[in-house]
């Protein structure tokens, strides 16, 4: 019994940890519809802000608490309220999910352009001294850090239960919780509690990083995947309480941390479930938890019921070409294809060719966002963890088969593509966000467990994938390499093309625009799906596996989940729906870096991520994406130049001869149609 | 109940679950009862419609028409009684499944494709009624149209009068062609029962005429079965043969239109009690 | 007390591209009750959520008590006086009996005075204090609606919207209702039921409005009204040859509204090469002479479903 206890006790802080995020998580879902995975990167912000203050500026500890966790965190909140999610307010969950995500990227990259790259070791803590013994609870030490955790998680805890069940902000809030509509009929000032809401939940999100300092040993703005651990406990704890009760929240999270730590309390350490089946442990119950969880069916769905009163969220615009445009536009493709490859096979300089290299790779692996969230609808947050199984599986092939490079490259893809069928069966049965949650547990899972192992990712010292040879060839220039790449890229785009222009991709066109009406038809969305999620991590793997030859080393880091988003939210930027959204983004991704790197500064090196993830932050305005709606404005001023050029000439040499072609393709002015029974319909 | 009356303008047997004249009914809902929470949203109805019927399904705000449609689409499951389509029985069918039975429904608030043309709405419909679309198919180039499928697709266009817009992306049209377009993706499939939900919603008197006629025409040219679920009765008189009225969950009046907005029962349901 | 209390100028309104409501117009006098009737999808609905600020009127001018309100967000309307009671479920069913009317009366006469008006409210309905910390949502569909009618009995507004007070109610709960109803009258608020079952609410009210797809259609004493509403509710209108003309002779906007398709929200501006007669017009009559339905061209208008009505 004492081994239970002292075994389950430590896990304690931990879980008053993860119970602060869900309780954050819960709460701004509830008030605001926003699943705010950016909570993650709001607790690091604050944790690392507190280390500021305390050690840089020497302002007390107390002090810089309550300014990191009640002043800054609560502003952090309020800006993101008024900037960003009040414009949005009736987009779907998914698309705030990904302006969430933008943000998730976004923050803890904007640090290093402040305060600099350096590592900050030993966090200052709050309160207690985590270093001294302070208690033993059946004979287990209790030091500092816990009791502070602890005791603060608790009364924060209950003070916002008491604040919601006796006061009247609190009544408010729970009124606006459950229908915004309503509590504005009874005079209460919706959008302003709700941003009160955010304030609040940001101040749990900045509680739960200050208190989570003493359990880390050190705090790198590079490198915040340590508070990945947060996350996944927190996203668990919020699904086990069906995104609905904060009490709930509350214990599941606290159980997860007494779990885990009875699990590696009990597991003999070292030994072989010790070491699978802990780091593994929160993914499967986080993916468990959403796919079996039924209380988490209706997240797409408000349950507000005056709902009816807003607005549908805005749909893409749809982009017309004007018949003299294709013409100049193809040429012009073509001429710069050419140019592309002859300049790179002469004259431009190495360390350029290396970049085009790998972003015509990295384009590969873009391609397969375009399937499956362009195409198919569904937003995978998991595509890097697929390039990565194709890099590595290439790299041990060759190691340990001696297959070749190419081969491997395209058994890669193949393994990829099973693993990502498996994913996908699990998956399918849910949609939206809970999809793109659990393909982020995998992606997580991933990075944490499944990449570590020697003879996956190869540990620390990485996987060799070494180049092709073919014949007498030497792949080893890069710029033969590249020559190759490129090949690799066409035969892609040409599948990925195919596929949109058949049936499959009509399937899911109809799938996109109304899945209700697609299965209405007979069109099995299961079926469509899982092909289009098979080809998709198929094609990922693939081009990892090329990728991983043009770098030669590869590590678990390069295919961490954090790339996952940010390659999501590069393709969504420059447009997810066309192949060349997908190569814009990947060349675009390489290039950008290698000339911040060149010119500027390391510590600005966060300005790549950031600019796509403000692409990320417009997609709920612009679901087709923000360079392709720029592109498609541009086309229509242009086609309207075009007409109104067209209408001069008509005015001159009266109406056209033959075919009208004053008028654009594909837009006819609308006819009166005469019905059948003789009625006018619409005039 | 209010009496049903014989001799209504169609050829179909008017006679619905009280006693058919002949065949089986095509569509077949026996005593369903459904609650929510604690109120009985349905009791004990029973509805058919017979191959080639165009029926009605009308009644006041909170009748449970909506209910009643979604458990005859097989999109929910009663507390008791079932819904049958051809001898199979529908609960907990999915979707798509029903769809390949041979039925098609359209939308109170229509779902379109927005970001493709008219013309590719039917084809779209067209291989999902033929079954086809392998992702194989797709790689080797054979996703290309069919000749048979394309002028199966230019008749239906010609049927709902859309010819000439068929290469207009749908987003870019009424919602009165949108309707149109719903329908004529419907008969793509060459559906047994066309189930059609409030498709007068938020059309305007004319509009509203216009897409009756072509409904009503489409239905004795197909011979196909309809089962229409309006608010509005000019609608509701031209297209279908019977009305079912339904009032609290309960059916109060069968049969023909004259007859049953004649019945008292049934305005009182809509006009309230005089007081 | 004179002048109206509530005017409503050719408003419009629109759900994206359901265009709701054209061109209504109409009056409730400071201790009126109007009733708003018409079937469903008429609009009844829609007009309600403008009034009281839910939706945003897309033209058109609301006067409440000779303010301009139409630009006013929901809460301040709720606040200066206008009640509306949605339909269907009108409270909040995760909050107790108490915190429902203690929610609505904190927030319209202050936290101080809200003992008093509970006092009252249950003094009123017996059936509410019997059970005040019951949560809304286990209440039946009767004891929400009263408990909605005792919200608004304990602190009158000066004009209350109800929607479907009766809709799935038991018909002597439905007469416990509208006696409520008239007892909020009594205490000097001014009325606009929104009703399906006409009868009912013509008894009580002063004059009446028909909607009809979205516009008026008719408008005048609540006593004239009811043969042509008949006509209207069970169809016939155009087949009668009573042609349903409005009694004031307000006629609906003009629905002509052209939209380059290529970005939503865009400027409205005539689609590249529409020609002419198709693309504007002049207003045109509600359903026009009714024979036939052939109509102007002027009403075809080339919004799709899925983008936003331009402004």
């Amino acid at each position: 019994m004492s081994h239970l206890l002292s075994y389950a006790i430590p896990g304690i802080p931990y879980g008053c940890n993860y119970a602060l995020m869900a309780v954050g998580l819960v709460l701004t879902f509830r008030a605001t519809g926003v699943f705010n995975l950016a909570f993650g990167a709001q607790a690091f912000v604050a944790a690392f802000i507190f280390d500021l203050m305390v050690r840089s500026s020497h302002i007390p500890v107390g002090i810089a608490f309550v300014l990191a966790v009640m002043v800054f965190s609560p502003l952090l909140g309020l800006a993101l309220d008024r900037f960003l999610f009040r414009y949005i307010p009736t987009a779907s969950t998914t698309a705030k999910l990904v302006s969430s995500l933008g943000l998730l990227i976004a923050i803890p990259q904007a640090l290093p352009i402040f305060f600099g790259n350096g590592q900050r070791l030993n966090p200052p803590y709050l309160w207690l001294n985590p270093a001294r013994v302070y208690l033993h609870v059946f004979s287990t030490p209790i030091n500092g850090g816990d009791v502070t955790t602890t005791v603060i998680t608790v009364v924060v805890v209950a003070a916002v239960v008491a604040m919601f069940r006796w006061t009247d902000i609190g009544l408010q809030m729970r009124a606006v919780v459950e229908s915004r509509r309503m509590s504005q009929l009874e005079g209460i000032n919706s959008p302003r509690v709700a941003a009160g809401a955010w304030a609040l939940s940001s101040a749990l999100a900045g509680l739960a990083g200050v208190l989570f300092l003493p359990l880390t040993a050190s705090l790198s703005p590079t490198d915040p995947l340590q508070f990945t651990a947060l996350l996944v406990a927190g996203l668990t704890a919020a699904a086990v309480a069906s995104m609905r009760s904060l009490p709930i929240a509350l214990a599941a999270g606290i159980g997860l941390g007494i779990v885990e730590s009875l699990l590696s309390g009990y597991l003999p350490t070292g030994g072989v479930l010790a070491q699978t089946v802990v780091p593994a442990f929160p993914f499967v119950v986080l993916v468990g938890t959403l796919l079996l969880n039924p209380g988490l069916r209706r997240l797409e769905y408000s349950s507000d019921p005056l709902a009816a009163a807003d607005p549908p969220p805005a749909p893409p615009s749809v982009s017309i070409r004007d018949r003299r445009l294709a013409v100049p536009t193809r040429v012009g493709f073509w001429v710069l294809v050419v140019a592309f490859l002859a300049s790179s096979v002469t004259w431009v300089p190495g360390y350029y060719v290396t970049a085009f290299a790998e972003g015509l790779c990295l384009s590969i692996v873009f391609l397969s966002i375009t399937l499956i969230t362009g195409m198919s609808g569904q937003l995978s947050l998991c595509q890097a963890a697929f390039a990565g199984i194709g890099a590595f599986a290439a790299g041990q092939f060759a190691e340990h088969l001696n297959l070749p490079v190419l081969v491997g490259a395209v058994v890669g893809g193949l393994l990829a593509a099973v693993i990502g069928t498996i994913v996908a069966v699990v998956a399918i049965r849910v949609s939206g966000l809970l999809l793109a949650l659990v393909t982020l547990a995998f992606a997580l899972f991933a990075d944490q467990s499944l990449f570590q192992y020697s003879w996956t990712g190869g540990g620390l010292a990485g996987v060799t994938v070494p180049r092709p040879s073919i014949g007498s060839i030497d792949f080893g220039n890069d710029r033969t390499f590249l020559v190759l790449c490129f090949l690799a890229l066409v035969l892609c785009s040409v599948l990925v093309l195919l596929v949109q222009r058949g049936t499959v991709g009509r399937y899911l066109a109809a799938m996109r625009g109304s899945p209700v009406a697609a299965a209405s038809m007979g069109i099995s969305l299961r079926t469509a799906r899982l092909t289009v999620f098979a080809m998709s991590s198929g094609i990922a793997g693939f081009g990892g596996a090329l990728y991983g030859s043009v770098l030669r080393q590869v590590s678990a880091e390069l295919f961490g989940y954090a790339f996952s988003l940010v390659f999501v939210v590069a393709v969504i930027t420059t447009g997810s729906r066309t192949v060349e959204g997908a190569i814009q983004a990947g060349i675009g991704f390489s290039v950008i870096q290698l000339l911040l790197t060149l010119y500027v500064p390391a510590r600005f090196g966060g300005i790549e991520p950031i600019l796509f993830a403000f692409g990320a932050m417009t997609y709920a305005a612009h679901p087709e994406g923000i360079v392709e709606y720029q592109k498609s404005k541009w086309m229509v001023r242009v086609s309207k130049a075009f007409a109104a050029y067209d209408a001069r000439r008509a005015r001159k040499t009266g109406p056209p001869v033959g075919g009208a072609h004053g008028s654009m393709e594909g837009y006819p002015a609308v006819p009166a149609v005469s019905m059948p029974s003789g009625k006018q319909f619409g005039g | 109940m209010a009496e049903v009356h014989a001799g209504a303008p169609a050829p179909a047997p008017v006679f619905g679950a009280l006693g058919g004249a002949g065949a089986a009914p095509l569509l077949d809902a026996r005593s369903i009862s459904i609650r929510f929470g604690g109120i009985a949203a349905l009791k004990d109805v029973s509805v058919s419609v017979d191959a080639g019927e165009a029926v009605g399904l009308v009644g006041p705000n909170g009748a449970g028409k909506t209910t009643l449609f979604n458990c005859l689409c097989g999109q929910l499951r009663p507390n008791g009684g079932t819904v049958s389509f051809d001898g199979h029985v529908l609960d907990d069918m999915p979707a798509h499944m029903r769809a390949r039975l041979g039925i098609r429904r359209t939308f109170q608030r229509v779902e379109v494709f927005p970001e493709l043309s008219v013309r590719d709405h039917m084809i779209v419909a067209e291989r999902a009624r033929r079954g086809d679309g392998a992702l194989w198919k797709d790689l080797l180039n054979k996703g290309k149209a069919r000749p048979e499928e394309l002028d199966h697709v230019e008749a239906v266009l010609d049927l709902v009068g859309l010819t000439e817009m068929a290469d207009v992306p749908v987003a870019a049209l009424s919602l009165g062609h949108c309707r149109l377009v719903e329908l004529g993706r419907a008969l793509c499939g060459e559906p047994r029962l066309l189930m059609a939900d409030e498709p007068s919603s938020g059309l305007d008197m004319t509009e509203t005429a216009a897409l009756a006629g072509v409904l009503r025409s489409v239905q004795r040219d197909q011979g196909m079965a309809v089962l229409l679920v309006e608010h509005d009765m000019e609608m509701v008189r031209t297209a279908v043969d019977r009305v079912v009225v339904l009032d609290v969950g309960e059916i109060i009046a069968q049969g023909s239109f004259e007859s049953v907005v004649a019945d008292p029962e049934v305005r009182r349901a809509y006009l309230g009690r005089t007081a | 007390m004179s002048g109206p209390i509530l005017e409503l100028e050719n408003v419009s309104a629109a759900y994206s591209t359901y265009r709701a409501l054209f061109g209504v117009s109409l009056t409730i006098p400071h201790d009126g009750i109007v009733a708003l009737v018409g079937s469903n999808g008429a609009g009844k609905s829609t007009l309600a959520r403008v009034v009281s600020g839910l939706v945003p009127a897309a033209g058109g001018s609301i006067r409440f008590e000779g303010q301009d309100v139409t630009r006013w967000p929901a809460h301040r309307i709720a606040r200066a006086g206008m009640v509306h009671v949605p339909e269907g479920r009108a409270i909040f069913s995760s909050l107790s009996v108490e915190e429902n009317l203690t929610v609505s009366f904190s927030r319209r006469i202050g936290r101080k005075q809200t003992p008093e008006a509970l006092a009252r409210a249950y003094q009123a309905f017996p059936v509410l204090a019997e059970r005040r910390k019951q949560l809304g949502g286990t209440l039946s569909g009767g004891q929400q609606r009263i408990l909605s009618l005792a919200k608004v009995l304990a602190v009158p507004p000066k004009l209350l919207i109800v929607d479907e007070l009766s809709l799935g109610l038991a018909p002597v709960i439905v007469d416990q209702v509208y006696e409520g109803l008239l007892a909020i009258h009594g205490q000097g608020c001014a009325l606009l039921v929104v009703e399906q079952q006409v009868d009912r609410v013509l008894a009580i009210a002063d004059r009446a409005v028909l909607l009809v797809k979205g516009a008026v259609a008719w408008e005048g004493p609540a006593r004239d009204a009811r043969s042509t509403l008949e006509a209207h509710m069970l169809g016939g209108a155009s087949a009668n040859g009573s042609a349903p003309l409005s009694a004031n002779g307000s006629h609906s906007a003009p629905r002509n509204v052209v939209t380059s398709p290529v970005s939503p929200g865009g400027p409205r501006s005539v689609s590249p090469g529409a020609a002419g007669p198709t693309a504007s017009g002049g207003p045109h009559p509600l359903g026009g002479s009714g024979a036939g339905g052939v109509s102007h061209p002027s009403d075809l208008w080339v919004v799709g479903p899925n983008f936003p009505s331009p402004n």
